[in-house]
């Protein structure tokens, strides 16, 4: 009986240092802006004062056509990029599962794209979409696609889907690796028999491989889609929100109204709408881990 | 294509997995490729029209400019001390914690851990004012701990699930053993449990290095010069007409990831054991 009192009270202790950690620098952050969005906060020479307006930000914000718009293109971002980034990993899982020669090669460069930090991969794909002297409007030329160096991050539609590309490129391989995982781990013997019976490819994939990865996949689109729409970096890096305001994210318009406005009312009211997008996500996430969390003791 | 003998069938096969195999390494590393060549071209060379895709010569002038003028080995030095300190920072605070949830007998369990990976889904820009200033109240704006702590609060999350998970897959005999000797929990920590899980340990510190080194939100908003700059807010940063040269840039760029691409192929299966652990992120 002492015994076990006092294990409880070494795994507080044990404890102690993350929450007093995460308290401070995580909970005590979220809390703040939601009391800033509760009020007008402007940063000039010194606070001006901090006048409580209750919902005022937040009907503010959805009047405002530039944040519906950068709230549709937040959507419209996640929904493109996390499907296209699934299809082209999930077919690079599957190229990587069935290539036994090369898939040591593989492995190593299909994680490479994963590891490029997002800030880089912005500067790296800002290089390739370069209006006068970038390599894909150079290819396409080539070919004979087009006639004259497109403009990829100055055009409205074509930055908007430039942006997708650029993420695709980095997230498909973290997919890729995902879901090799998820093939790798379906035990072999199933196909085998199922070969015996005389399972069709198609039918096997269906049949098989689908069923028994779909944990993983479930696993891995939700925290894709959670990581999506909390994207900042490569936008900010790659058009840094234009032309005008058609590539803006939540996150970085938001960080637009606290660092360059100095607005950290508005801003804060962004950043929580934001926030509570991705709670809405995180709770399907935590239920569906929530199942397999078990613990000996 | 019913006329195709076996032979034929098989030669097609094998053709077609190596088309495959290109179009995947294509994919994935011309992009890089790219970068790394305009690096090594002469200053001036790197905007011509049409693309010259082969340097004309080689040249590490860019590099030179980089190093000389920008000082970016300073910067450099910056990201390995930010995201060295983090690890190590990381790896004391989750395995205390994740030995506590995955071992120890107390309730709230399974909340703890819960709590603590809904920080790690949080989104930075919730986060990024309200610590601006809590990090200026610190007096800390521009010194390399102040990056350091929020980027040891955001790793902690994965590292926890991830050193809980390994935990748990300990056998219970040692530690039972351990405690009949009379050892206290924390000692079984210290002396049973950390030394069996250095591949764990290992995983969860590589993904936390990789994390600080390419983490931009936090670094860009808390550091302003020389003295606390991480590589990658540096290079995003470059002061006015520097901006323009992407020869800098690029080699700025490699500069930056030699160390990450490094750390991902030496240990790759460490850094896929830790990514598809559990089958979290990260």
């Amino acid at each position: 009986m002492k015994m076990k009192l006092n294990e409880t009270w070494y795994a507080y202790l044990f404890l102690i240092p993350t929450f007093v950690g995460i308290a401070i620098f995580a909970f005590f952050p979220i809390i703040s802006s939601f009391w800033w969005s509760l009020h007008e906060l402007r940063y000039r020479i010194k606070w001006t004062g901090m006048p409580f307006v209750g919902p005022a930000n937040y009907v503010w914000a959805f009047k405002t056509s530039d944040i519906w718009g950068s709230l549709a293109y937040t959507l419209y971002f996640v929904a493109v990029s996390v499907t296209l980034e699934f299809l082209i990993g999930l077919g690079m899982a599957l190229a990587m599962f069935h290539t036994f020669k090369l898939r040591g090669i593989l492995r190593a460069v299909v994680i490479i794209p994963w590891a490029v930090p997002a800030i880089i991969q912005a500067s790296v794909w800002k290089w390739m979409f370069h209006p006068d002297a970038g390599v894909i409007s150079d290819i396409l030329m080539r070919i004979g696609l087009i006639s004259k160096p497109l403009n990829f991050l100055g055009e409205p539609t074509l930055a908007m889907h430039s942006v997708i590309l650029a993420d695709v490129w980095k997230t498909s391989s973290f997919m890729a690796i995902m879901l090799f995982a998820g093939l790798a781990s379906i035990p072999q013997d199933i196909y085998d028999s199922a070969k015996v019976d005389g399972a069709r490819a198609w039918f096997r994939f269906r049949h098989i491989t689908l069923p028994l990865m779909f944990p993983i996949v479930l696993v891995a689109l939700l925290f894709r889609t959670m990581d999506a729409f909390r994207v900042f970096d490569l936008v900010y890096g790659l058009t840094g929100g234009g032309p005008g305001t058609t590539t803006e994210v939540l996150s970085t318009f938001s960080y637009k109204y606290y660092f360059s406005y100095a607005r950290f009312g508005k801003g804060s009211t962004l950043a929580i709408v934001t926030f509570l997008l991705i709670i809405l996500i995180s709770a399907f996430y935590i239920r569906n881990l929530q199942k397999s969390l078990r613990f000996r003791r | 294509m019913p006329s195709l003998s076996y032979r034929q069938k098989r030669l097609l096969g094998q053709v077609s997995v190596y088309i495959v195999g290109a179009i995947i390494i294509i994919y994935c590393l011309s992009p890089i490729a790219w970068i790394f060549l305009t690096s090594i071209k002469p200053p001036g060379q790197e905007i011509e029209i049409p693309v010259r895709y082969i340097p004309s010569y080689i040249s590490f002038e860019n590099y030179w400019g980089m190093i000389s003028e920008i000082h970016f080995l300073s910067y450099l030095l910056n990201s390995l001390i930010i995201a060295s300190i983090t690890t190590i920072l990381v790896l004391a605070l989750a395995s205390l914690s994740a030995y506590a949830i995955s071992r120890l007998r107390f309730r709230f369990k399974i909340a703890s851990l819960l709590t603590i990976l809904v920080v790690g889904m949080m989104p930075g820009i919730v986060m990024i004012a309200p610590v601006f200033f809590l990090i200026r109240e610190m007096e800390l704006i521009n010194t390399h701990l102040g990056v350091i702590i929020p980027h040891t609060i955001f790793a902690l999350p994965v590292a926890v699930w991830l050193l809980a998970s390994y935990f748990s897959q300990l056998p219970f005999d040692l530690e039972d053993a351990a405690k009949v000797d009379g050892y206290n929990p924390f000692q079984v920590y210290y002396k049973v449990v950390m030394p069996l899980s250095a591949p764990g340990l290992f995983s969860a510190g590589i993904l936390a290095f990789i994390g600080s080194w390419g983490e931009f939100m936090f670094a860009l908003t808390i550091t302003h010069d020389i003295k606390a700059r991480t590589a990658l807010v540096a290079i995003a940063t470059l002061p006015g007409a520097m901006h323009l040269r992407w020869g800098w840039i690029t080699a700025g760029v490699v500069l930056s990831l030699i160390p990450i691409l490094i750390i991902v192929l030496v240990f790759q299966k460490w850094v896929i054991q830790g990514l598809t652990a559990g089958a979290v992120k990260y």
